[in-house]
């Protein structure tokens, strides 16, 4: 029985690997697409068997490429023609088209290749035009099957290689390019990339516009295919382990549950995308939602996270007119963006904890389980130690980086008092003290120091930060909030590169009672992951700096009472009860999970909590068959958090239960409803499976239905925001 | 002399496999060698009858061209039992490439040249010259399924690999990287 079924799961991989080379039998196909929809593991390994040819195929490409030398080409030339034997002359036709071949073979493929990319773009906007959007969440659907489903033509056009069936082998025209390898890789992600830029322009109107086409290679031995693909961070990005979040990694994903997707109408990923394999970008994020089956590991734990970094990230795409990138949302983020009013603690604890379970407004079938935690508000703000660390480096000249961090430090220094201190670094090449430990009653000073910043130069983080670290220690203040912040645009191009020799100096320095905040400036996704995983191992915050009132909101808003941890080492531990729960999966905070030994050793980071702070996390629960719920509800598993003291060494432990009543969402809480929302729209925006029912348009019905006081006025944003990326996808 | 017609068929043959044969034989090779073993294979090519090739040429260029690969490596000493795929591990392994920020491609590579020889083997027939299932199989002399079997079990190697490696990047940790090393030689 179970070998039987160890080998049906064999010979499931085995497909998939065949697919993916494109030697399934085409019989095969259409179970084989069933299979993928249905189960997460099979898609997750699909997906990373895709990117490893694709990084096989780049790796490949970057070998050296000889050519035969010219004595040699002469000398098989010969040998074709046979013994010197006088030569029949070939057709003209041949001749002529050799001759030109040879001669203008690189003028040639760079024309094959811009032919090959408007006829892509035509294709695509074919592809576009012919499905019009019946629901507004097709359209992100419709943009991935557009550079997914290109495989079949697009890639021949692409080439030159006409319409040949079975383009493996010589085309009837003779090309100098080896016709074998560059028609098979359709799925070379470059391509995908380039795709994807021409389908950006042409959602702004750009189109056709093949200027925009990265130059060719001009490698004569190379077939007219693009250069290897530069991806800073792919690494990061497509390699995200999909069972890293079981904490672990002992346990699978569980097969889905009955995919309630397959029918559904308004699905169309799984079904209608014909050959989705290869598309890491579409695969990319449902593999972090898989879900896990209780019976296999009933325990998930995690690390607190209060960054929102991805919603200003997500907002500032939008507004210019762009569809975000999947691959860099990070839904928790979006969540924790907003405000909730959850009950503050009233007891010893610093922190409170606050469950909630109705049904997933994405899938009735499903349940969601909301905890909520909410520090203590500060009762007085203590003292502050800042030390500023400003990237000057040439990079930060644009107008979106140093110069709006200028704007929203000296927003800082407006709400500086007498026994507040700040010292200002700026770092290029090398770290300079531009402002030592000053007092903020000086303000003139210190916003002639800002004023003063300029950017040029390379880019030596590491040094800077050690002589932060070092003012701060030197002026470190018992009991104060004793901060670095760090603001950059994330290219540290010079001195320790290494990124783990930065992260040892982090670590290293936290130790010391400092703390890191990052703020992240600039629309590179590549310095995003790093900055946040600075901030963590410095055990601080880390935000997204895209507009003037969001340095207003993290710098001046947020640093008065944000940066004063009340709870330090923050972590989250739910153990579901297998009888009532048959999987579930965790919505977001997948770079968070840990494994479930490290919840209680409190030398294991966890995440810090500000004062005032709240941290929503959603689970969405698959429930086994069984009586509803009746008045008193049902136990669906335990909640615990802890924490430790700012001060303390020894972890603090709540434990709470997490009960259903059976509620549908619409009488959820207005802080459930608004969450799920902004989780749906994160979810969406993923390209997440399992969401029949999700659409922008509810969640604009949701959130508009729960904006409740919204003083700031962050919420009305939000419903902006979701109609505009609506709008966007029309 | 030579009919127009044939020489035509060997020109073709030439235009169209030159490029993936030298891709391939530099990666067993390296790039010093792999153009004279193409040369040779060509000059082979055109010394057969065209009736004894025409319908297989394709995985008979290789064929000869691996055989020769292969014996070039036996006579530099550098032939082990195990790998064949020199080029592609001393390319990986290459420290001036360490630097240009290309790990993934780099683990990936150097996990397919740590494959057993003969899923390594499948590997780059497949991935560097583009031969079929078939024609992989009369290249190296066995069944079409023991192939798709070869590349599976290769390619889930690289897989663990890569996703190991990736794993110790995100964690910082030099111990994972090492693991990973291992997850991909005992892998799968």
């Amino acid at each position: 029985m179970a070998t039987s079924e160890r080998e049906e799961r064999e010979a499931e991989a085995r497909q998939v690997v065949d697919r993916l080379l494109g030697e399934l039998d085409p019989g095969a196909e259409p179970a084989l697409q069933e299979r993928l929809s249905a189960d997460l593991a099979l898609k997750a390994l699909d997906a990373e068997m895709s990117d490893t040819l694709a990084l096989l195929r780049e790796g490949l490409d970057g070998l050296p490429q000889p050519e035969r030398s010219e004595a040699q080409q002469a000398a098989l030339q010969a040998a074709i023609e046979g013994d010197g034997a006088p030569v029949p002359a070939p057709p003209t036709w041949w001749a002529r088209w050799e001759a030109a071949l040879r001669e203008h073979r690189r003028r040639l493929q760079v024309a094959i290749g811009l032919l090959g990319g408007v006829a892509a773009g035509a294709m695509a906007l074919l592809v576009w035009l012919s499905e019009p959007p019946q629901v507004a969440n097709l359209a992100p659907t419709m943009l991935e099957e557009a550079t997914a489903a290109e495989p079949a033509e697009v890639p021949e056009a692409e080439h030159g290689l006409g319409a040949a069936p079975e383009p493996r082998y010589a085309p009837p025209e003779p090309q100098d390019a080896p016709s074998a390898a560059p028609a098979r890789r359709p799925q070379h992600p470059q391509l995908r990339r380039e795709r994807r830029s021409e389908l950006d322009d042409l959602l702004n109107g750009a189109v056709g516009s093949s200027g925009s086409r990265p130059p060719r290679r001009p490698a004569p031995s190379a077939s007219p295919r693009p250069a290897p693909r530069q991806r800073p961070r792919a690494s990061e990005e497509l390699f995200a382990n999909p069972y890293a979040h079981d904490g672990s990694g002992a346990s699978r994903p569980a097969r889905s549950p009955a995919p309630a997707t397959a029918a559904h109408p308004t699905m169309p990923t799984q079904e209608a995308a014909p050959s989705s394999y290869g598309s890491a970008r579409s695969l990319l994020p449902t593999r972090h939602y898989g879900f896990v089956d209780t019976r296999h590991q009933p325990v998930s734990s995690f690390a607190a996270d209060t960054d929102t970094a991805s919603y200003a990230r997500l907002r500032d795409r939008l507004s210019d007119g762009l569809l975000p990138d999947p691959g860099t949302l990070r839904v928790e983020e979006l969540i924790n963006y907003f405000d909730y009013d959850y009950v503050p603690p009233a007891g010893p604890h610093p922190v409170a904890v606050h469950t909630e379970v109705a049904s997933a407004p994405w899938n009735p079938r499903h349940r969601l389980l909301r905890i909520g935690i909410k520090a203590r508000a500060a009762a007085e703000i203590g003292p502050r130690n800042l030390v500023l660390v400003v990237d000057t480096s040439g990079s930060m000249r644009s107008d979106d980086r140093l110069p709006l961090l200028k704007q929203s430090l000296l927003q800082l220094v407006d709400g500086l008092r007498s026994r507040d201190r700040v010292a200002v670094v700026a770092y290029a090449e090398q770290a300079t003290v531009v402002l030592p430990p000053t007092s903020g009653s000086e303000r003139r000073v210190i916003r002639d120091a800002i004023s003063r910043l300029s950017a040029d130069g390379m880019t030596n983080g590491s040094d800077a930060l050690q002589l932060a670290y070092q003012l701060a220690e030197q002026g470190l203040m018992p009991g104060a909030n004793n901060r670095v912040l760090l603001a950059t645009d994330g290219a540290f191009n010079a001195g320790e590169t290494s990124l783990s020799a930065l992260r040892a100096l982090i670590t290293r320095l936290a130790g010391s009672g400092v703390y890191l905040s990052v703020l992240g400036f600039g629309h590179e996704a590549g310095g995003d992951a790093t900055l946040e995983e600075l901030a963590d191992r410095g055990n601080g915050n880390y935000a997204f700096i895209d507009s003037p009132h969001e340095a207003h909101r993290v710098l001046v808003r947020e640093t008065s009472d944000r940066l004063v941890t009340v709870a330090r080492d923050v972590k989250f531990q739910v153990a579901f009860d297998p009888e009532r729960v048959a999987s579930y999966r965790r919505v977001g905070y997948e770079n968070r999970a840990m494994a479930n030994a490290d919840f209680a050793d409190d030398r294991k980071d966890g995440g810090e909590l500000g004062a005032g702070e709240d941290v929503t996390v959603f689970y969405e629960l698959e429930l086994r068959e069984g009586p509803a719920p009746g008045a008193t509800g049902a136990h669906v598993g335990s909640v615990r958090v802890r924490y430790t003291h700012p001060g303390g060494t020894t972890g603090r432990q709540l434990d709470v239960s997490a009960i259903d009543r059976g509620g549908a969402w619409e009488e959820a809480s207005r802080d459930f409803r608004f969450a799920a929302a902004v989780a749906e729209l994160g979810l969406l925006q993923r390209r997440s499976t399992g969401i029949p029912l999700a659409s922008h348009g509810r969640v604009i019905e949701m959130a508009a239905g729960a904006l409740g006081p919204d003083r700031d006025g962050y919420r009305a944003q939000f419903v902006d925001l979701v109609r505009l990326s609506r709008g966007l996808l029309r | 002399m030579r009919a127009a017609d044939d020489a035509r068929w060997l020109a073709e043959l030439v235009s169209a496999h030159e490029g993936g044969m030298l891709r391939y034989a530099t990666g067993i090779v390296g790039a010093a060698l792999a153009p004279d073993l193409v040369q040779e294979t060509f000059l082979r090519l055109c010394r057969q009858e065209r009736a004894a090739v025409e319908g297989h040429a394709v995985p008979w260029l290789f064929r000869v061209l691996r055989n020769q690969c292969w014996t070039a490596l036996r006579r530099q000493g550098r032939a082990t039992t195990d790998s064949m795929l020199e080029g592609v591990a001393s390319h990986a392994a290459d420290p001036e490439r360490q630097l240009e920020g290309r790990q993934g491609a780099d683990v990936a590579l150097r996990a397919m040249a740590e494959l057993p020889r003969r899923q390594g083997e499948a590997v780059h027939l497949k991935l560097c010259a583009g031969l079929s299932y078939q024609e992989i199989a009369v290249v190296m002399d066995t069944s079409t399924g023991n192939v798709g079997a070869l590349l599976h079990q290769g390619l889930q190697r690289v897989r663990a690999a890569v996703v190991a490696a990736q794993a110790s990047r995100v964690h910082g940790d030099a111990e994972a990287e090492a693991a990973a090393v291992a997850a991909g030689e005992g892998g799968a």
